[in-house]
């Protein structure tokens, strides 16, 4: 029968998930005899196929979180990153030696790939090395178990795909690959699915999953053993949820045929070494942002239940946790074997304007109601200065802020011959564009063009009737935002109205600048 | 606040723009009625002007300040006595050191205050009577200050008088509501029945002598006084200094000092008792500042009294 990776995706997945059940259920943990891992990144595919950015960083990934986490001693890993298929063919027979030499009886050989492939090989740098070459070679290197986790997809797509056009599916064995004891194949994606890279998390979104799994998110049991049920389940549920919104949902798949075997123990946290230990209290969506040379990027993405662990090597870390009514983030200096915890008052909250301009909160434009009131200079000379009140709507975008505003006021103006008041009713729109500065401040530069009914009236003796006219006015200005709370912040406008107006001083169409500073309060709404 | 029109220069901008900027107002509102700025003093109810003649010799050499054209209210309670006030009036700047004769215009804006209307037994109906005066404006306020700057000159036999309900009598005949510019006679053929007659509001002269226009007032309750005016008269130090002989022990009319002859009301008689200062004291609170009486009346009971006279006997 063949155990092809074929037919829906979502098949694939319940079947895995019933196999996991089952596993979970009624088996005990164990921990593998002596460990050997062959581990391959090649970014390089076949002549006309993109290529890759992150395929042997990922390979690098989890040979780091293997040897060190894994059980899988130095000596006993061949990372092959650049390299081709006859390499790979010599590496995997030159461990079978150590295979046959390791005195334990219960060996387990890891296959790890990402890169190009197709529905018969894996793509080398222009080489090929057919699954059946390499399930043979698996097969006749000894282990009593061997461990495929293959990161590769099958199709085009929008994003960055590990693959040219869309293609059959992975074929990693003849008719009896699962019939032979102990194989288990971890695939990044269902058939007809890409599987996708990520500039974000700056590697193969599986494989990411896949290692911060390893490294402890995936350790439901919190028995400090991450098993290979645990980090398929998480795996696969962290790299549905992240390529919800891309153009291709992926669907990592798990065949195994352990027969009667015990679980599989991948990685063991109590063991770890090199490593710092974050346990999120608080259950919620993470991302974990560290350095990598002189850039920042996503060093871990998990959704964490109370008690989740994580390990990270040691450094300085930005923490993240985001829902849909906020993020809250902290920084995080971890030093070698230090645990720290991070609980609901850890993070602060971010102000929710600069979640949007950062980016880093749904939805992608946030609406907000305010009222603030207004001291602006004199609309035509010696006037003397008006007050005004607002209300206001404002749509935040990542770039981009929009501001609806109603504004109305006015001001007396007594020049010892008779008091002229000017009444000022409006409507305008602002365009913002803010930065981001620190301690809950923005500073934002914009435009704001509206139109105002203006209309004086006057308290004489003598003869001055009420005079009306609709007036345009355009204001460059800028704002230093305060975010009080997450949900709620002060704007301090200062700019300058330019009216255009019809003055009996000049006879005609005039053009007058009348300063303004306004503070206003806004509350997400 | 800037005025953009006036700092751009629209052509430096290029026809495009320039285009753009004036279109734009147009296409965004700027309609209606047009605003007026804080300067704003309502809408005109009477204009009038003429010209202005400065007489040879009328200032002296070294004056300084600016002519300046005025309205003066006479009050009209001729019981509260006299009051002067500028409320309402209009001042328009005359160039003295420019060509004369110069032209001028007063534009009413505003009726003068009620306390400027009265009424007389003659006459049906409140009136407020002006007069159009000239004063050197010697520190630029666009004000008179009395007591600092000198009346010289004077619209002689023209008067405006405001009538808010109309009047008929008296020197007048009759007129409408609102503000009339009229002729009058001279002050005896005034008070003898003699009609003022309308004059044209563009013709009005005005001659400046360099001297208090004491000819020029009307006697407006034909009372032989002229306390209707007496807010026109100095403060009462150039008064006693003025008006008073020189050995500062009588109060004499100085032929030389034409305000004499207006403002000696200000004065006390010579040998004033102290109840007779009190009673000037009193009457002087009601025509001008209190502490300026306060102090005129300490220095009229310094002075000697009659009683203290030596005896030449």
């Amino acid at each position: 029968m063949s155990r092809a990776l074929t037919g829906s995706g979502w098949l694939r997945a319940a079947v895995g998930w019933a196999l996991l059940a089952l596993l979970t259920a009624f088996a005990s943990v164990a921990h593998a005899g002596s460990r050997h891992a062959i581990v391959i990144g090649s970014n390089l595919g076949d002549a006309g196929e993109e290529q890759l950015q992150y395929a042997e960083s990922d390979a690098v990934r989890f040979a780091e979180v293997m040897t060190k986490l894994g059980g899988v001693a130095h000596e006993d890993l061949i990372l092959l990153t650049a390299t081709d298929a006859s390499s790979v063919q010599s590496a995997i027979a030159s461990l079978r030696d150590r295979i046959a030499a390791a005195p334990e009886s219960d060996s387990v050989l890891f296959i790890y790939y990402s890169g190009h492939a197709d529905s018969n090989a894996l793509h080398l740098r222009g080489t090929r090395l057919p699954f059946t070459t390499l399930r043979e070679l698996a097969r006749t290197a000894g282990a009593e178990m061997t461990v495929f986790v293959v990161d590769a997809c099958r199709s085009g797509g929008i994003t960055r795909v590990k693959g040219g056009r869309p293609t059959v599916p992975f074929d990693l064995g003849g008719e009896d690959h699962l019939v032979a004891e102990g194989i288990a194949i971890m695939t990044s994606s269902a058939a007809s699915e890409d599987a996708q890279e990520s500039d974000r998390l700056r590697g193969g979104i599986f494989t990411h999953h896949l290692v911060n799994g390893l490294a402890g998110a995936a350790d439901a049991s919190r028995d400090d053993l991450v098993t290979l049920s645990e980090a398929y389940r998480y795996a696969y549920s962290q790299t549905l949820r992240a390529t919800v919104d891309a153009p291709v949902l992926q669907h990592p798949t798990f065949e195994l045929a352990l027969r009667g075997r015990q679980e599989l123990v991948l990685t063991r946290l109590d063991a770890a070494s090199g490593y710092a230990r974050v346990v999120f209290d608080v259950p919620g969506h993470y991302l974990v942002f560290g350095r990598f040379g002189s850039e920042r990027g996503v060093a871990a993405e998990l959704d964490a239940i109370a008690g989740t662990e994580l390990l990270l090597a040691p450094g300085t870390y930005l923490v993240q946790r985001r829902t849909l009514d906020g993020v809250g983030e902290r920084s995080l200096t971890l030093a070698l074997g230090e645990e720290q915890r991070i609980g609901s008052h850890d993070l602060s909250p971010l102000p929710f304007r600069e979640t949007v301009r950062r980016g880093i909160a749904l939805p992608e434009v946030v609406f907000s109601g305010g009222l603030g009131f207004e001291l602006s200079g004199p609309v035509m000379a010696n006037l003397g200065p008006s007050w005004l009140g607002y209300v206001s709507g404002q749509w935040d975008m990542r770039n981009l802020a929009v501001q609806l505003r109603f504004r109305a006021g006015g001001g007396t103006h007594d020049n010892a011959g008779l008091a002229i008041t000017t009444v000022l009713v409006g409507i305008d729109l602002t365009a913002l564009h803010a930065f981001d500065l620190t301690h809950g401040l923005a500073l934002g530069l914009g435009l704001r063009v509206g139109a105002d009914w203006l209309h004086q009236t006057f308290t004489t003796t003598g003869d001055a009737p009420a005079r009306d006219q609709l007036v345009a006015r355009v204001a460059p200005l800028g704002r230093i935002e305060w975010a009080l709370f997450e949900n709620g912040s002060l704007g301090l406008d200062i700019g300058a109205d330019i009216y255009a107006l019809q003055s009996a001083t000049h006879g005609g169409i005039a053009a007058t600048v009348a300063p303004f500073v306004g503070l206003g309060f806004s509350v997400r709404w | 606040m800037l005025n953009v029109f006036d700092v751009l220069s629209l052509q430096a901008l290029g026809p495009t723009w320039a285009s753009l900027l004036c279109t734009l107002p147009f296409a965004l509102g700027a309609c209606g009625q047009r605003a007026v700025d804080g300067d704003y003093q309502g809408e005109a109810l009477y204009s009038f002007g003429g010209t202005v003649q400065l007489e040879a010799s009328a200032l002296a050499s070294d004056a300084t300040g600016d002519l300046r054209v005025a309205l003066f209210w006479a009050r009209g309670s001729a019981a509260a006595g006299s009051l002067f006030s500028a409320v309402g009036a209009v001042e328009q700047n005359v160039d003295a050191t420019t060509s004369f004769p110069a032209r001028f215009t007063l534009t009413l804006r505003r009726p003068p205050d009620p306390a400027l209307i009265g009424t007389s037994p003659d006459v049906s109906g409140a009136y407020g009577v002006a007069m159009v005066l000239v004063y050197l404006d010697q520190d630029g306020d666009v004000r008179w200050d009395r007591g600092s700057e000198p009346l010289v000159g004077a619209a002689e036999g023209a008067i405006l008088v405001y009538a808010p309900d109309g009047l008929v009598g008296g020197r007048f005949g009759e007129l409408a509501a609102g503000f009339h510019l009229l002729l009058v006679g001279k002050v005896e053929d005034e008070c003898q029945g003699g009609l003022a007659v309308p004059a044209d509001p563009g013709t009005l002269a005005i001659t400046v002598s360099g001297s208090y226009p004491e000819q020029a007032l009307l006697d407006i309750n034909c009372d032989g006084l002229f306390e209707e005016w007496s807010g026109t008269c100095p403060d009462l130090a150039t008064v006693f200094e003025d008006c008073r002989d020189a050995d500062g022990d009588g109060l004499i009319d100085n032929p030389d000092q034409s305000v004499c002859a207006t403002c000696d009301y200000l004065l006390w008689d010579d040998g004033a008792e102290d109840a007779d200062c009190e009673t000037w004291r009193e009457t002087c609170e009601d025509i001008t500042d209190d502490e300026e009486c306060d102090r005129a009346a300490e220095q009229c009971r310094d002075e000697p009294h009659q009683d203290d006279q030596p005896s030449t006997e």
